[in-house]
């Protein structure tokens, strides 16, 4: 066996680790989680036949950095980059496992990553479910770490905006009928 | 004595850990722009709670032991060539078959020539001559051995029974 290969074992391990997390993301490129799904088996497959893994440094954000160019490569191919539709019934597949079982929430988080610019939706995907600091997240998409900082800001807020209703609203529910 | 957290934003870094306040610290090392909105902690929290859904197992497993089933199969064709050999060999050899041997049947052969046929005459002869009943019962039952045939003469009972016969 070469040197610098890991063996099938190893990378069975690290898809159990950041396979949720790494699928999420596929599919928050892609839109949809059928896709984002090959997308990372054709990933792992690889690195399991011909992977060199051990120059990498950081192996998991080699791991999002791979994902994400296979996913964008489909995309490619498959001339199908268009924007997340939240409407549309390929949007239907769950994104996430919801605390007590709160479908509802789910799509609303859904929803709300989905109407998201794909740059933040990436950034917040990457920091919070990824677990990868500002610093990894700049490497991975090429910008510095002040702008991920900054997209995950503003991403945030948009997500809060969408999902919660303002503090106005819960105090006074017809705050929006006034005028 | 607790330590200093720049101090500590360093050792995390260098020693690539990460805590809880990871978060923060990033967004210190980025530092934040004047209208950019602050982060709400609680919401961060709310979000992490929501658990991404897994995915499909690799299809590797097929993939990784395949080799192995290859394997087993061949010792199991290996196995069952082995037990068709051994049974064909014990079936037609020669010498291991239940077919008598030539050699067997030449021995039996040769000890029918060598012996003596018993007739009335013999038997009467016998105990006419026997000095008790018993004996002359024994040498009806062991006859002594023929003088050997001279080694320029053969049985030809011997040199019939030396053809090999198909069955």
């Amino acid at each position: 066996m070469h040197p610098d290969r890991i063996d099938a074992t190893e990378i069975e391990s690290l898809y159990r680790r950041h396979g949720a997390a790494l699928l999420l993301f596929a599919t928050a490129i892609t839109g949809e989680r059928s896709r984002a799904q090959d997308a990372l088996h054709q990933v792992f497959l690889k690195l399991i036949l011909d992977g060199n893994l051990r120059h990498a440094l950081d192996k998991k954000a080699y791991l999002f950095a791979c994902v994400r160019n296979a996913a964008l490569n489909e995309a490619k191919v498959l001339n199908r980059h268009t924007p997340l539709d939240p409407d549309s019934a390929r949007f239907n597949s769950a994104w996430f496992a919801p605390p007590d079982r709160d479908y509802a929430a789910e799509h609303n988080l859904r929803h709300a990553l989905a109407v998201l610019p794909d740059d933040q939706r990436a950034v917040i995907v990457l920091h919070i479910w990824g677990d990868l600091t500002f610093a990894q997240i700049a490497d991975l998409l090429e910008i510095s770490a002040n702008t991920a900082a900054s997209r995950y800001r503003y991403a945030l807020a948009k997500l809060r905006e969408t999902m919660l209703p303002a503090p106005n609203d819960e105090e006074n529910p017809c705050a929006n009928s006034r005028g | 004595m607790p330590i200093p957290e720049d101090e500590r934003m360093n050792d995390e870094r260098l020693n690539g850990e990460r805590s809880d306040h990871e978060g923060i610290d990033d967004l210190r090392i980025a530092d934040q722009p004047v209208n950019d909105p602050p982060i709400d902690k609680k919401f961060e929290a709310h979000l992490k709670q929501f658990r991404p859904v897994a995915p499909q197992p690799l299809p590797v497993d097929s993939h990784v032991h395949a080799p192995r089933r290859w394997l087993v199969l061949a010792a199991w064709a290996a196995i069952a060539a082995t037990v068709v050999v051994a049974v064909a060999v014990f079936t037609f050899h020669p010498r291991l078959s239940r077919i008598a041997p030539p050699v067997e049947n030449t021995a039996i052969a040769d000890q029918l020539a060598k012996s003596q046929s018993l007739t009335l005459r013999s038997a009467n002869a016998l105990l006419a001559t026997a000095p008790s009943f018993k004996d002359a019962l024994d040498g009806i039952a062991f006859p002594p051995k023929p003088a050997p045939l001279p080694a320029d003469k053969h049985s030809a009972l011997a040199e019939l029974s030396k053809e090999k016969t198909k069955l």
